[in-house]
């Protein structure tokens, strides 16, 4: 009966820890993410890259800042794709757009036809208690100020626009392969749209499932990535509290903020381009091209994420230690994580106006087999490491990290 | 030497999940699907060969592993046993009930959806220890998926369609029978094929015996068959390999407006006869006859009888008297998800009550009609007006109004009723307070929630509109089949404000539910613009309307 209970009792702390283990992963601030693709209308299998690119999720370590509009067609390559620079056709959709006042409303969940704004996405995302928030905005205190502070400068102004430009690498020498395979494309997609003529000129090859299969297999993009952050700095938050915020209908702040959406801006921050290697088939069903696009797709979107965090320190994110004995945390090679990698320890302080600040306290590094594959599909994949479900950490220096303290790779 | 550096340098170490067919996952001993870039096999953690590297896709399926080597399909099991020869074209995945297709010979086609099939195969069935039940000596095989009620003559049961097998998909049902053979299709449904007992390996019923066999019932099969003009309706038993004739009839089939017979339930089945109703058992013999109509009860397992002269029988499905109903004109069968049943019935002074199985009333006859929901409810009509109760004869909804929709949850505070204006009014089922302005259609609260269409909301073919119908309405006739409502709670406080079309009202509830709030305009149009995000699609070169964006 004793040993009964004993499981019993064993059993619900176990549950309880993996439940705080939970808690504790999701509770830790992130940038913010909005991404777009550029469409390149004039390629085959524009279709296809389309439509995997909409059922990309915002990577898990960043918040969904995403606006409805995600897809953006070109019909020719983008002047400059290539250059490290500022892209001028880019810079020009987003500003003509007014997509910095779009993430600036996003954040104060802004009714549009009444003006009336919320603090909620904020007290959500900057872990504040909400309460105590609240009552620190009502009374106008100088922690509430701070805290306003702590939150457009960790927060707001932590948002990010990813621009991906996704173009597939068509070798001039696979050109006959990829007719056939777009013939088998056609067929899917004639079926699904009702068009049974594109359906019956498919029929009519009388294709043999090996051959698509064969060629479905070295599909291959190529993708640039822009980046760009909101500029949230003290000027644009004081006009943006005092002319734009309400909480109750108010016209002429609803105006003000619709007049100056053109003055909220976004910066550029840098570029990178994804090395174009090809994606393992393993795992995918060949029978269904359009999940090896997806693969190609997110995986190097992916990469593409990891290479701007190494290049732009604003960027990079944070993760919460799971577990200190042995030392772990939900990341592994989608972030990047090799057996190179080293992360700093961060411990988050909160002071005394009620805003966080974070302290460097150790610095671990991988263990050997030990990191965890969490690329997409990889469990489909079959590849080493990925149903370990976090990654195990050594110490290399410092402290020894517990529950809750965050790492950045450094 | 190459092999072997590949081998070490290249391998992609596969940690294989024994996928259970219910999808569970089962943690065997720890085995790796082994790659050197070319061909799979697996191996064990310990490194140990369980599956030579010899085959070109190696996949789990169910326990076991399903290997392909020059496109030809087998099994193994996990000590690395070969269950099944690899000597098949395909081997279809498991369905949940651990049941695949399995074929030999034959060519592997594309078909123009994509999926694909094997062209003059020879299949066969197999479940998930790889054991062959079916042998593959047929030449197609067809589920029974075809509901019998799309026909007047049939209305239950199930037959089967024309479509062949993809071994993209699993088979569909437990398939405990499968029908093989026949040619001819008319109306959609396969004619003159046979039946086997999948569990026995077995043909139970000859094909080109019978135009239509039904999916067997209790041991028999309900069949159709025909000499030039004239149907013979009958039954075949599947041990006896005997059948009997009940019925006939002349004419197209398909133009019966009568149900000819029904399957076997218990030791009876239904057979229409020029002389009415009647019941014959499993040996052929009329055990009832003489009645103008029938009601079946599966959830009582009763039936009910009405003869020439209007007088009401109820028996059970061995055909045995229930004599506790004996006296009523009509009877209402509860159904099966009343705990405790209990039967509306009418009385010779044509006056609704409610008795129990002991024969005591406990609704008192004072109602002109009654209706029963699928939830123990009771429709209840009087003075030319329906109201709601329970069968415990709380009244949720008084007997005032010309309609009342039924709760789908067991205690629901309000139910929508209908007015003789045709529009309806949530009521609270204590205070029978009513609530709201009248709306011209509503859906039945679930969680305190539901889609409402207000009285006189028109909504126009726009940008906004013919994106949440996904689809352009330049057809304005086209555009009206979607309609258009709000979310409401139960005091019809209006908490997502924007037009929602039907198809898209659980989003929005969900969107409520969320926010915990009713929504602002801005908010719900933000909903809104994230659910249909993904049918998005602009030029770079445009700037997009105020409308087109979310925030």
């Amino acid at each position: 009966m004793n040993g009964i209970i004993k499981i019993g009792v064993l059993s619900l702390l176990i549950a309880t820890c993996l439940s705080v283990g939970a808690q504790e992963e999701e509770r830790y601030r992130r940038s913010s993410l909005y991404s777009v693709l550029i469409n390149h209308s004039e390629q085959k299998f524009a279709d296809e890259i389309r439509n995997s690119f909409v059922q990309i999720p915002v990577p898990d370590k960043y918040n969904d800042h995403e606006l409805a509009p995600k897809v953006f067609r070109v019909s020719a390559k983008l002047k400059n794709a290539s250059s490290d620079e500022e892209n001028a056709q880019i810079t020009d959709f987003l500003e003509r757009n007014k997509v910095a006042s779009r993430l600036v409303a996003k954040w104060f969940n802004r009714d549009r036809s009444t003006g009336i704004c919320d603090m909620d996405l904020v007290k959500e995302r900057g872990l504040y208690d909400a309460s105590e928030f609240d009552r620190q905005m009502a009374e106008r205190s100088a922690r509430g100020k701070a805290m306003l502070e702590d939150a457009g400068e960790e927060l707001i102004g932590h948002t990010f626009v990813l621009v991906n430009d996704i173009r597939y690498i068509d070798k001039a020498q696979r050109s006959a392969i990829w007719g056939s395979v777009l013939s088998g494309l056609g067929g899917i997609a004639g079926a699904a749209m009702g068009n049974s003529s594109l359906g019956r000129s498919v029929n009519n090859l009388s294709q043999s499932v090996g051959n698509m299969v064969e060629t479905i297999k070295g599909f291959k993009v190529k993708i640039n990535t822009f980046l760009y952050q909101l500029v949230w700095d003290d000027e644009t938050a004081a006009v943006f509290y005092e002319k734009q915020y309400t909480d109750v209908p108010d016209e002429t702040k609803r105006e003000a903020f619709e007049q100056a959406r053109g003055n909220y801006r976004l910066k550029y921050v840098g570029k990178v381009e994804s090395k174009g290697s090809t994606t393992s088939f393993m795992g995918v069903n060949l029978d269904k091209p359009e999940i090896m696009v997806r693969k190609a797709c997110q995986r190097a979107i992916d990469e593409n994420i990891v290479d701007l965090q190494t290049e732009f320190e604003d960027f990079r994110t944070s993760t919460p230690i799971l577990t200190s004995e042995p030392i772990t945390a939900s990341i592994g090679m989608k972030e990047g994580v090799s057996e190179k990698s080293k992360f700093e320890v961060l411990e988050r302080v909160e002071n005394e106006d009620g805003t966080y600040s974070y302290k460097r306290v150790g610095v671990v590094a991988p263990v050997e087999n030990k990191i965890w594959d969490n690329r997409y599909m990889a469990v489909e994949e079959g590849a080493k490491g990925a149903l370990l479900g976090k990654t195990t950490f050594r110490k290399v220096s410092g402290t020894t990290p517990v529950a809750g303290m965050l790492i950045r790779e450094i | 030497m190459n092999r072997i550096k590949n081998f070490i340098f290249s391998r992609v170490w596969l940690l294989l999940i024994l996928l259970g067919i219910n999808g569970s996952l089962s943690y065997a001993r720890q085995t790796y699907i082994e790659s050197d870039g070319k061909k799979a096999g697996v191996l064990d953690e310990d490194g140990n060969v369980i599956i030579p590297i010899a085959y070109d896709n190696v996949e789990p399926w169910g326990n076991l592993y399903r290997v392909e080597k020059k496109g030809k399909f087998g099994l193994y099991d996990a000590d690395g046993n070969e269950v099944v020869p690899v000597k098949y074209t395909q081997i279809s995945n498991l369905n949940k009930y651990g049941r695949a297709v399995v074929c030999e010979k034959g060519k592997v086609i594309a078909s123009n959806n994509g999926r694909k099939y094997v062209n003059k195969g020879k299949f066969g069935i197999l479940n998930d220890k790889g054991k062959i039940l079916v042998p593959c000596e047929y030449e197609d095989f067809y589920e029974f998926v075809y509901p019998g009620s799309d026909f007047k003559f049939s209305k239950e049961g199930m037959c089967v369609s024309g479509g062949g097998i993809y071994f993209d998909d699993t088979l569909q049902t437990e398939c405990k029978y499968v029908a093989f053979g026949g040619s001819k299709h008319e109306k959609g449904i396969r004619q003159y094929y046979g039946v086997i007992d999948v569990d026995k390996g077995q043909v139970v019923v000859p094909a080109n015996k019978f135009v239509f066999t039904f999916l067997p019932s209790n041991g028999l099969a309900r069949y159709y068959s025909k000499t030039s003009n004239n149907w013979s309706f009958g039954y075949w038993n599947l041990d006896s390999q005997t059948g009997f004739e009940a019925a006939t009839g002349s004419g197209d089939l398909f133009t019966f407006t009568y149900w000819t017979h029904g399957d076997f339930c218990g030791d009876v089945a239904p057979v229409n006869g020029s002389d009415g109703w009647k019941f014959f058992n499993r040996a052929g013999e009329v055990v009832r006859s003489g009645y103008k109509s029938i009601r079946h009860g599966s959830a009582v397992r009763m039936w009910m009888t009405l003869g020439q002269d209007s007088t009401m029988t109820v028996f059970d499905e061995d055909a045995k008297d229930i004599p506790v109903f004996s006296g009523y004109r009509n009877i209402l069968f509860p159904g099966e998800q009343w705990e405790t049943p209990v039967f509306p019935v009418e009385n010779k002074d044509r006056r609704w009550g409610v008795i129990n199985l002991q024969g005591d009333v406990v609704v008192p006859f004072e109602y002109q009609d009654m209706s029963l929901a699928d939830l123990p409810f009771i429709g209840v009509k009087k003075k030319g007006n329906w109201g709601l109760i329970t069968p415990q004869r709380e009244e949720l909804a008084p007997c005032a109004y010309a309609t009342v929709r039924y709760p789908i949850e067991l205690q629901p505070k309000h139910v929508w009723c209908m007015k003789a204006d045709s529009l309806w009014f949530s009521v609270d089922t204590k205070t029978h307070k009513e609530y709201g302005s009248g709306f011209e259609s509503v859906e039945t609260f679930r969680d305190g929630l539901a889609w409402a269409k207000p009285n006189g909301l028109d909504v126009k073919p726009d940008w906004f509109s013919n994106t949440l119908t996904g689809r352009k309405m330049d057809d304005k006739s086209n555009f009206k089949r979607f309609v258009w409502g709000i979310i409401v709670n139960e005091t019809c406080e209006v908490l997502f404000p924007e037009p929602v079309n039907w198809y898209y009202r659980d989003y929005a509830k969900a969107s409520v539910k969320k926010k915990g709030r009713a929504l602002r305009p801005g908010e719900a149009h933000a909903a809104l613009m994230k659910l249909v995000s993904p049918n998005l699609n602009y030029y770079m070169n445009t700037t997009l309307n105020e409308n087109e964006w979310d925030y």
